[in-house]
């Protein structure tokens, strides 16, 4: 097994780092895991290096035992999922150079040529250049070879980064010996991991809503047309609960995974147990308000939902989504599609990770960690073909030559 | 240019007072001199200051015994600041020279402060470095604005607010948004008098503590300012009112429950800590032990607390407790690069880590505060940062930002279902 074929794939969440060791030719083949808690991270945002770096080195280390002592692990795969890391809409312009106004491939590399060009400031880096479209005069398509027009564009959804935030981000997997290939947004892992390959796809709006931070990335044609991330998630559902009926965080945490995100007028009489009754002490314990406690939750979860229907432009560009789909750990809250579906006014679905080679992980908590793989594997092929279909036409240009 | 309009008690609070310390009340800016003006703070010998750039406010103030201050006429001429915190504090610079003579010789400080439009934000900031300048104790109350008025307001508020912590001995941060919270729906002019007041109460306490001529134990301002070594440290102040046979639950429910514990520069985390009981007859030792007993396992404080009482008899079943204490004194300490006054008659091995950290090796010791697990405050954000995101401090409860009263709307749904469905209790 050659070094470059394992790749280690972590996703470092503010409550858990979730790793996964795969083999990933000639099929992803799992062959280590470990989710353990996180510490030294909240929102997204590293608070604490030193203790990030430990707690992921622990999950890292775990999964490597699993994978097996023998096995060398020096590549690996990020996700980010901060408010340190943003998007915008790149293009590139040029004007259609022919006499007869028909676009030839050198304007399509013109174009390209200029939004690559495109800077970004300095204390940034990019993250990833996803191709969207060409716009041929206001006209939108995927390929405007031999179309008649005058100004071309090529637009690109741009994602960077603060380069303190990444580097620090690298420096954890660095340190145990680990080289990075590839970082990942979360919201294009998690959209990866849970896609349909159905018509359903090409306009879907794929939220990843996890403990610290809500990560969001809206297609429109079947290209990434916005992505970005909110600095809320289900620890904040948990701060609410536990601010509106006076307990610990540990108390809330359990409350909410009793509670609903939707409010029932049967919600007024009923009560939860603040902690776990013990046998035959029932009427004894503490109990608290489940309506106080969906209520709060409810709100929350709304807000969080509304937030982002404005960031990928309100209303008209919510009535072009096909679906929505939530994945994430707080995708497990009770209730919290017909929140979604109140807010988008559209069918709403939890999203599990669906690649075969997961099946054990189909938890949509493990969407963004699975999704990494299955785009770390798509980027190879697509480089490999790049590459043999540069080498045949090397071959081919040689024969000529001699 | 700094244009006194209308002066009175030229003599200040100095005289009289049974420390002969000189106590000033500053309000800056429209909103806060309309609470400094407005309330009585029970008779303290404060000077009662109002301060603002806009001389029409100032002229609705007509209470003789209040010295009124027009700053920055050079800037402003006479009008208000605005919106823009940046003019205000150029407006309060160009009176450098006047409020340096306003602030000379004071040695407690209450500045109050409505956070969010120019003046106030802008000039605060300032006058606090000035006190500090001085080394003037300051105690800062400061009301947030409503999440309502805007992403602009919120975020010069918070700003503003950072830079007043940092200069003030103590900071407490009244926030609108949980007015809905603690007195239920009512309208914006009632939610401003009702945070007035919590201001009132805040002060009055505060003052109480060292000032009252009733009979029981005080403690000095030597002492009260231990209390508060370092400008910058989280600020724990709890008030809590009881009556009758609960009383001392009742009230320490109310403490452990205060507006003020539940604020972004708050801290439910106290190095320090100092109970002062209110009551109609003397506490007994066993009513003190309990109350500083229940304090130090909610707020920490280790042995290190200082209790004071007064007796006034008009209060007959009624107890007040004010809890007062600052947190995170060593990272403070160690951001300031200064060195903390040392605590008092300490002995407790937590309260040691805290004493030894001078030259301790950088790990951080569990103080009894850490060991708590429910955190009163910013709940599991407490000590982050704030960012906002789209105009709001979304670690802060969607519920009290939107001004929704739990208790009121569950009452509310829970007649509304009774009325509806004759089996379900009222």
């Amino acid at each position: 097994m050659t070094e470059d074929n394992i790749v280690a794939f972590i996703d470092i969440g503010s409550a858990e780092t979730k790793v996964l060791i795969a083999e990933l030719f000639p099929k992803i083949n799992i062959v280590g895991n470990f989710t353990g808690k996180t510490r030294g991270m909240s929102k997204g945002e590293i608070v604490d290096l030193n203790e990030l770096k430990e707690s992921v080195h622990t999950a890292i280390h775990e999964a490597e035992k699993i994978a097996g002592a023998a096995l060398r692990i020096r590549r690996a795969c990020l996700s980010v999922s901060s408010m340190d890391v943003g998007g915008k809409q790149v293009s590139g312009l040029t004007c259609v150079k022919s006499d007869d106004s028909v676009v030839s491939k050198s304007d399509m590399q013109t174009a390209r040529r200029d939004a690559y060009c495109r800077e970004c400031p300095q204390d940034r880096t990019i993250v990833h250049r996803i191709k969207q479209s060409f716009v041929l005069d206001s006209l939108v398509m995927e390929n405007p070879e031999g179309r008649r027009g005058s100004q071309l564009a090529y637009n690109m959804w741009v994602v960077d980064a603060g380069k303190k935030y990444l580097s620090e981000l690298i420096q954890i997997p660095n340190n145990y010996g680990m080289r990075v290939e590839e970082i990942f947004i979360s919201s294009l892992a998690s959209a990866a991991a849970v896609a349909t390959g159905s018509e359903i796809d090409k306009n879907r709006l794929v939220i990843d809503i996890g403990a610290g931070t809500t990560d969001y990335i809206l297609y429109r044609g079947g290209v990434v047309w916005k992505a970005g991330v909110i600095p809320v998630g289900g620890a904040h559902i948990t701060n609410d609960i536990s601010a509106a009926v006076k307990t610990n965080a540990e108390n809330a945490e359990r409350l909410k995974k009793l509670g609903s995100a939707v409010v029932r007028d049967s919600d007024v009489n009923g009560d939860i147990a603040l902690v776990p009754p013990e046998k035959g002490l029932e009427e004894f314990t503490e109990k608290v308000s489940l309506f106080k406690i969906n209520y709060v939750t409810a709100l929350r979860v709304y807000e969080t939902f509304e937030l982002v229907k404005k960031a990928i432009g309100g209303e008209e560009e919510a009535s072009n989504v096909s679906s929505v789909f939530i994945t994430g750990g707080t995708a497990m809250l009770k209730d919290i599609c017909a929140v979604a579906a109140e807010v988008f006014r559209r069918e709403v679905s939890v999203a599990e990770p669906n690649c075969t080679f997961a099946r054990t992980f189909s938890e949509p908590k493990y969407s963004t960690v699975v999704g990494m793989a299955d785009l770390l594997v798509k980027r190879r092929r697509e480089a490999m073909q790049a590459r043999a279909s540069k080498t045949f036409m090397a071959r081919l240009s040689s024969l000529f030559t001699h | 240019m700094l244009t006194e309009i209308d002066s009175a008690n030229p003599e200040g609070a100095s005289a009289g007072t049974l420390e002969n310390i000189c106590t000033k009340i500053i309000g800056i800016g429209g909103a806060a001199c309309e609470i400094v003006a407005s309330r009585d703070f029970g008779g303290l010998p404060l000077t009662k200051i109002v301060m603002d750039t806009s001389a029409t406010d100032l002229g609705h103030i007509t209470d003789g015994t209040v010295r009124k201050f027009l700053f920055g006429d050079a800037v402003t001429h006479g009008l208000s600041a605005g919106t823009d915190a940046k003019i205000g504090e150029h407006a309060a610079r160009s009176s450098e020279t006047e409020i340096r003579e306003i602030l000379a010789g004071t040695d407690l400080l209450f500045l109050v402060v409505a956070l969010g439009r120019g003046a106030g934000s802008g000039a605060a900031s300032f006058i606090a470095e000035l006190a500090r300048e001085l080394g003037i104790m300051t105690v800062c109350f400061a009301t947030s604005p409503f999440s309502l008025e805007g992403k602009v307001i919120v975020e010069q508020a918070m700003s503003s607010a950072e830079k007043i912590h940092a200069a003030s001995n103590a900071f407490i941060l009244v926030e609108n948004d949980l007015i809905s919270q603690v007195a239920g729906e009512v309208g914006v002019s009632d939610g401003f008098r009702i945070s007035g007041s919590w201001i009132e109460k805040g002060v009055n306490a505060c003052a109480a503590i060292l000032f009252a001529k009733e009979a029981g134990a005080r403690i000095d301002f030597g002492t009260f300012k231990t209390i508060f070594p370092l400008a910058g440290t989280p600020t724990l102040f709890a008030l809590g009112y009881g009556k009758g046979e609960t009383a001392v639950d009742d009230a320490l429910n109310e403490v452990f429950r205060c507006p003020f514990l539940r604020t972004r520069t708050s801290t439910s985390h106290s190095d320090t800590l100092l109970i002062h009981i209110k009551a109609g007859t003397e506490p007994t030792v066993a009513v003190m032990n309990e109350i500083s007993q229940r304090a130090i396992g909610r707020f920490g404080g280790g042995e290190r607390v200082l209790t004071s009482h007064t007796v006034v008899p008009k209060l007959g079943d009624t107890i007040e407790i004010s809890v007062l204490g600052a947190g995170e004194i060593r990272k403070t300490r160690e951001k300031l690069g200064k060195k903390v006054s040392s605590p008092r008659a300490s002995t407790s091995s937590l309260f040691s880590d805290f004493q030894n950290t001078a030259s301790d090796d950088g790990k951080n010791p569990v103080t009894q505060g850490e060991l708590f697990s429910e955190d009163l405050a910013r709940g599991i954000f407490q000590g982050q940062g704030t960012r906002f995101y789209d105009g709001q401090d979304l670690d802060s409860p969607t519920y009290i930002r939107r001004q929704q009263n739990l208790q009121k709307i569950y009452e509310q749904k829970k007649r509304e279902l009774s009325g509806r469905n004759p089996r379900l209790p009222a």
